[in-house]
């Protein structure tokens, strides 16, 4: 592994919160015995912020409604029910944060040194799992498009393979052109 | 307002409470079966949280369901 590392001119690290691995102890369940994971990427943790904002408003909404109808306290509807429709209130919220973060959390990109692997968490109910061997890849190529992904230099990673699923991609993914590079060594030494 | 209503508003509080328990089921359920897909840095740890969490969200709807 460090010699395949130092070929590719990177070292074991972990860096952009977690969402950028190189030679990660992970391992996977289809994992061969002599398949090495190169690179763990998931998406950078900027492209959540609009998930943390939608959950910031969320937890504002009954504090909202107290003030903008005051007449709520005044109303027939008795204490204990308007405790319980709070509790439930937040309850909703708590499990959409975790949906959230759980999809962010699972959803990560493989690359080893035989396959891509991507791993998709669609929601709670619905997992993926997409490979494309190495050799398979024809056309690695990656975009930035934003100011968050300028500023934060993250971006997406399309993969054109010859096999059956023609395309992989792995979108938010901190330093694309450092993922394309070592995806495109990785390829030419399998080929 | 009418008896009725209140008896409808229960019941639909102790629905919630059944599909709020098998959503925290299915939590723990996916963090399994994610934890068996690909070891995660913290996998073993949110397995934990997951529980912790089914629990004290059960907690609160109990106490929900007592205080109606």
């Amino acid at each position: 592994m460090d010699d395949l590392l130092r070929e590719l001119g990177d070292r074991p690290r972990r860096a952009a919160w977690g969402a950028y691995w190189v030679a990660p102890r992970s391992r996977f369940e289809t994992q061969q015995p002599d398949e090495k994971v190169v690179l763990m990427l998931r998406q950078h943790p900027v492209t959540m912020l609009g998930q943390v904002m939608t959950i910031i408003l969320m937890t504002m909404v009954p504090v909202a409604v107290a003030v903008m109808w005051p007449a709520v306290g005044q109303m027939v509807i008795p204490a204990r029910f308007i405790a319980a429709a709070g509790i439930l209130w937040y309850l909703l919220v708590t499990a959409f944060a975790v949906e959230k973060f759980l999809g962010w959390y699972y959803s990560v990109f493989l690359v080893t040194n035989m396959r891509l692997v991507d791993i998709d968490f669609i929601n709670l109910v619905y997992h993926e799992i997409t490979t494309a061997n190495l050799e398979h890849v024809e056309e690695p190529k990656m975009h930035t498009a934003g100011v968050l992904e300028s500023m934060f230099d993250f971006g997406t990673v399309r993969i054109t393979t010859a096999s059956k699923e023609p395309t992989i991609e792995a979108s938010g993914v901190p330093w694309p052109n450092k993922v394309v590079d070592i995806i495109s060594r990785l390829s030419r030494r399998e080929t | 307002m009418e008896d009725w209503v209140w008896l409808v508003v229960k019941w639909m509080f102790a629905l919630a409470f059944g599909i709020y328990s098998v959503f925290t089921m299915v939590v723990i359920k996916q963090v399994r079966v994610m934890n068996l897909a690909v070891e995660v840095e913290h996998g073993k740890v949110l397995e934990k949280l997951a529980w912790i969490y089914m629990l004290a969200a059960l907690l609160l709807l109990l106490t929900v369901v007592v205080i109606l």
